[in-house]
C-alpha cells in the first residue's frame, strides 16, 4: 500500500510539469490505482463506517419492547439540540457524537439509550465518574444503577440506559439491554494511569474523579469561580477522598502538558488561594481544616479540608512520594 | 489585581462573599407592568399549602389554584383575585406562558391550567395564548407576544448551579449554547433580547418538589427531591431564583450531615443583578412575604 502511494505520488507530478518516466511505470500505476479503488478504499471506507455506526451497538428491540421514532446523532456541534446545558459537560471531555435510540412498550411504557463515544476510555471513565455514587452492579468496566438509570462505561464509550417509569419489567429491560450494549463493545479499554498515582491507603475508590477542566473541579470541591489552577483540556486531574475515622480529606493531583505549566499555575494558585502558606506549603482556612499544596515536575498536588496539618502533610508527601516514583 | 475579582472557597467561608456579590451598580430595571409595583419591586410571596400534593407525589389542581390567586392578590396588594390577574394582563395581551418540559421535572400541569385559567378570565382568547417551553421562535404568539408569563420548577442544575426562571428564557434565543460559557454567567443578557424584554408580568419559580442535589449531568435521584409545596411568585426573575438558590443551600444543609464540598456556581442569579441589572439578587434587599403552610420553612 505505501509503495503504492509513492508511485501514484510520482505520477501525480505530471500534474505539476514533471513527467512520467516510462509508459511501463504509467500502466503500472495505474493498475495499482484501479486495484486500491476496487478493493483497499471500499475496505477503507467500511472499517470507518463500522467504527463510527454506533447503532450497531445498541440492539434494536430486546422482549416486548421495539424501537420507537427515529434514532439521534448528535456531535460535538449538535449536541445541544439534545440535551442543552448539559452538553457542556461532555465536551469538557474529548465527547465525539451520542447516538439515541428509544423504544416502547405497550400501553405507553418508554425506555431510552444514549450511548456516548468519549473519544478514548480515559475520558469514558471521567464522564462515569463524574457522578458515580453507587456501587458496581456488573456491566462493562464499572456501572451504577439508580431510579431506572443504568449508567457504565466499557472501551471509549459511556452508556446510560434509563426509564421513567422504573417497575420490575422496565429494570429488567434495562439491564437486558445495557448487557447486549456491553458485549456489543469489544474493547474493554484503560482507566487513566494517573489513578495509579493516587496512595492507596485511606482511599475511598468509589469517590475518584478524573476530569480535565475547572468546572468539573468545582463540581466535585468548590475552589473558585475563576481558573485559579489554570486547568483545560490539556492538563488531567484527578480527586479523590480519604477517609480517616470521620475525617474525609481531598486530594488534588493534576498533571500539565509541560513542568512550565505546572509551576506557572502552582504560582498562580498559591497567590489567589493561600499567599499565607508560600513558604510552608500548608495554611489552616477560615473553616478550621488545613489546606496542603506543592509542585513537583509537570503535577500540582493539593489537599484540601485535612483535619489536621498532620493529616494534611502526610497525605501530601505520600502522593508526592508515589508520583517521584513512578517518574523516576 | 486578580485576586480581588476572583471569589475562592475561603471567602465564602469568610462571608466576604456576600458582600461583592451584593454590589448593586444602580442599572436595575424593573419589567414593564401594567401596575406600578416600583414601590415594592423586589417583593417575592412565597406560598405553601400541606394539600398542594398527595403521598404519591399527585399534585392538586384546585389547591395550585388557591395558591396562586393567593400569591398574586399578596403580591398585589388587591384582595380579589379575578381584579388582581386584571392589573397583570389585558384582554388584548398576547401572552406567551413559558414553562419548562424537562422530561422529569416539567412544569406541572396544574399551574399551567390555573394560570390559563384566570387569565382567560381576563378575557385573553385562547388563540392568543400559547404554553409552551421550546420552539418559542417558531411560535407566532411568542414572536408577536405583548406579555409573557414565566412558570417552571427549581431544581439543581449541573452547569447553571441551578435551572430557575433566569435560566427558563434560553429558548427565546436561538443558539442556546451561545449562553453557557462561565457556568452560564451571562443568561442575565437574555432578559434584554428584543423577543422578551419588558414583556414579563410574573415568575413563577413552582417550589412544589424541588431538586436540591444531584451529580452528573443528567443527575436525577428521588431521594434528593422534596414536597416542599410551595411557589415563589414576584415580578422579579432575579429575586425568585435568588431565593431559590437559598432554599436549596438551607435543605442540603439540613439533609445532608455534611453537606457537599462541591457544586456548580450559580454566579449568574447574582449576576443577573450587578451585570445584567434585571433585577434584585440581594437578599438583604429582598421583600419576601410568606403565606400559609409554614413548617419546615426553610427560608
Amino acid at each position: 500500500m505505501i509503495t503504492a502511494l509513492v508511485d501514484i505520488h510520482e505520477v501525480g507530478n505530471t500534474e505539476t510539469g514533471q513527467v512520467m518516466r516510462s509508459p511501463v511505470i504509467a500502466i503500472l500505476v495505474s493498475v495499482l490505482i484501479v486495484f486500491a479503488m476496487i478493493f483497499v478504499l471500499p475496505l477503507a471506507i467500511n472499517k470507518g463506517e463500522k467504527g463510527m455506526d454506533l447503532s450497531k451497538l445498541v440492539p434494536e428491540s430486546a422482549g416486548e419492547w421495539r424501537t420507537e421514532g427515529e434514532n439521534g446523532l448528535y456531535d460535538r456541534q449538535t449536541i445541544f439540540d439534545y440535551m442543552d446545558g448539559a452538553g457542556e459537560v461532555y465536551l469538557s471531555f474529548a465527547y465525539q457524537k451520542l447516538f439515541v435510540r428509544r423504544f416502547t412498550r405497550p400501553p405507553d411504557e418508554e425506555l431510552t439509550v444514549e450511548l456516548y463515544d468519549m473519544g478514548n476510555p480515559s475520558d469514558a471513565f471521567g464522564i462515569f465518574t463524574r457522578g458515580r455514587a453507587g456501587d458496581d452492579v456488573g456491566i462493562g468496566r464499572d456501572s451504577e444503577y439508580r431510579s431506572g438509570y443504568l449508567l457504565f462505561w466499557k472501551g471509549k464509550y459511556f452508556v446510560i440506559v434509563y426509564t421513567l417509569v422504573e417497575n420490575e419489567d422496565s429494570k429488567k429491560a434495562v439491564f437486558e439491554i445495557s448487557r447486549i450494549i456491553a458485549d456489543n463493545i469489544t474493547e474493554d479499554g484503560a482507566i487513566p494511569d494517573m489513578v495509579s498515582l493516587l496512595p492507596a491507603e485511606d482511599l475511598l475508590e468509589k469517590s475518584i474523579r478524573y476530569f480535565h477542566k475547572h468546572t468539573d473541579l468545582n463540581q466535585h470541591y468548590f475552589l473558585a469561580d475563576d481558573n485559579i489552577l489554570d486547568l483545560g483540556m490539556e492538563t488531567e486531574a484527578l480527586i479523590a477522598n480519604y477517609q480517616e475515622e470521620d475525617d474525609y480529606s481531598f486530594l488534588l493531583i493534576i498533571r500539565y502538558p509541560e513542568v512550565g505549566l505546572a509551576r506557572g499555575a502552582f504560582d498562580r494558585f498559591i497567590d489567589i488561594y493561600m499567599p499565607e502558606g508560600r513558604e510552608s506549603g500548608i495554611v489552616q482556612i477560615e473553616d478550621g481544616y488545613w489546606t496542603a499544596a506543592a509542585s513537583t515536575g509537570a503535577f500540582i498536588i493539593a489537599v484540601f479540608d485535612a483535619p489536621s496539618a498532620r493529616r494534611a502533610g502526610q497525605l501530601l508527601a505520600a502522593a508526592k512520594e508515589h508520583i517521584e516514583g513512578a517518574d523516576r | 489585581m486578580i485576586k480581588k475579582s476572583i471569589l475562592t472557597r475561603r471567602d465564602f467561608v469568610r462571608g466576604t462573599a456576600c458582600g461583592a456579590a451584593g454590589i448593586a451598580l444602580g442599572l436595575r430595571s424593573t419589567p414593564e407592568i401594567i401596575r406600578d409595583l416600583s414601590t415594592s419591586p423586589s417583593r417575592v410571596v412565597l406560598v405553601r399549602d400541606s394539600e398542594a400534593m398527595d403521598e404519591e407525589g399527585n399534585f392538586n389542581g384546585p389547591v395550585i389554584a388557591r395558591m396562586l390567586d393567593d400569591a398574586v392578590t399578596t403580591l398585589l396588594g388587591i384582595e380579589d383575585p379575578a381584579a388582581c390577574w386584571k392589573e397583570i394582563v389585558r384582554p388584548d395581551d398576547v401572552l406567551g406562558i413559558k414553562t419548562n418540559v424537562l422530561n422529569y421535572f416539567p412544569t406541572p400541569k396544574e399551574v399551567e391550567q390555573a394560570i390559563q385559567n384566570r387569565v382567560m378570565e381576563v378575557g385573553i382568547a385562547e388563540e392568543n395564548i400559547s404554553i409552551r417551553d421550546r420552539g418559542l421562535l417558531r411560535d407566532r404568539i411568542f414572536t408577536g407576544a405583548t406579555a409573557l408569563i414565566n412558570a417552571r420548577p427549581l431544581r439543581t442544575h449541573h452547569w447553571s448551579g441551578i435551572g430557575g426562571c433566569i435560566k427558563n428564557y434560553i429558548m427565546f434565543h436561538n443558539r442556546p449554547s451561545d449562553w453557557h460559557e462561565d457556568s452560564c454567567a451571562d443568561l442575565g443578557g437574555l432578559w434584554k433580547m428584543p423577543v422578551c424584554a419588558g414583556k414579563t408580568r410574573l415568575n413563577v419559580l413552582v417550589v412544589l418538589r424541588p431538586m436540591f442535589y444531584g451529580i452528573g449531568p443528567h443527575h436525577y435521584d428521588p431521594q434528593y427531591i422534596w414536597q416542599y409545596k410551595g411557589l415563589l411568585v414576584s415580578t422579579d426573575p432575579v429575586s425568585v431564583d435568588a431565593l431559590g438558590v437559598k432554599l436549596l443551600e438551607k435543605k442540603r444543609k439540613v439533609f445532608f450531615d455534611r453537606p457537599p464540598r462541591g457544586g456548580t456556581s450559580t454566579k449568574h442569579v447574582r449576576l443577573a443583578e450587578t451585570r445584567h441589572g434585571i433585577g434584585v439578587a440581594d437578599l438583604g434587599k429582598i421583600d419576601l412575604v410568606k403565606i400559609g403552610w409554614m413548617e419546615d420553612v426553610l427560608i
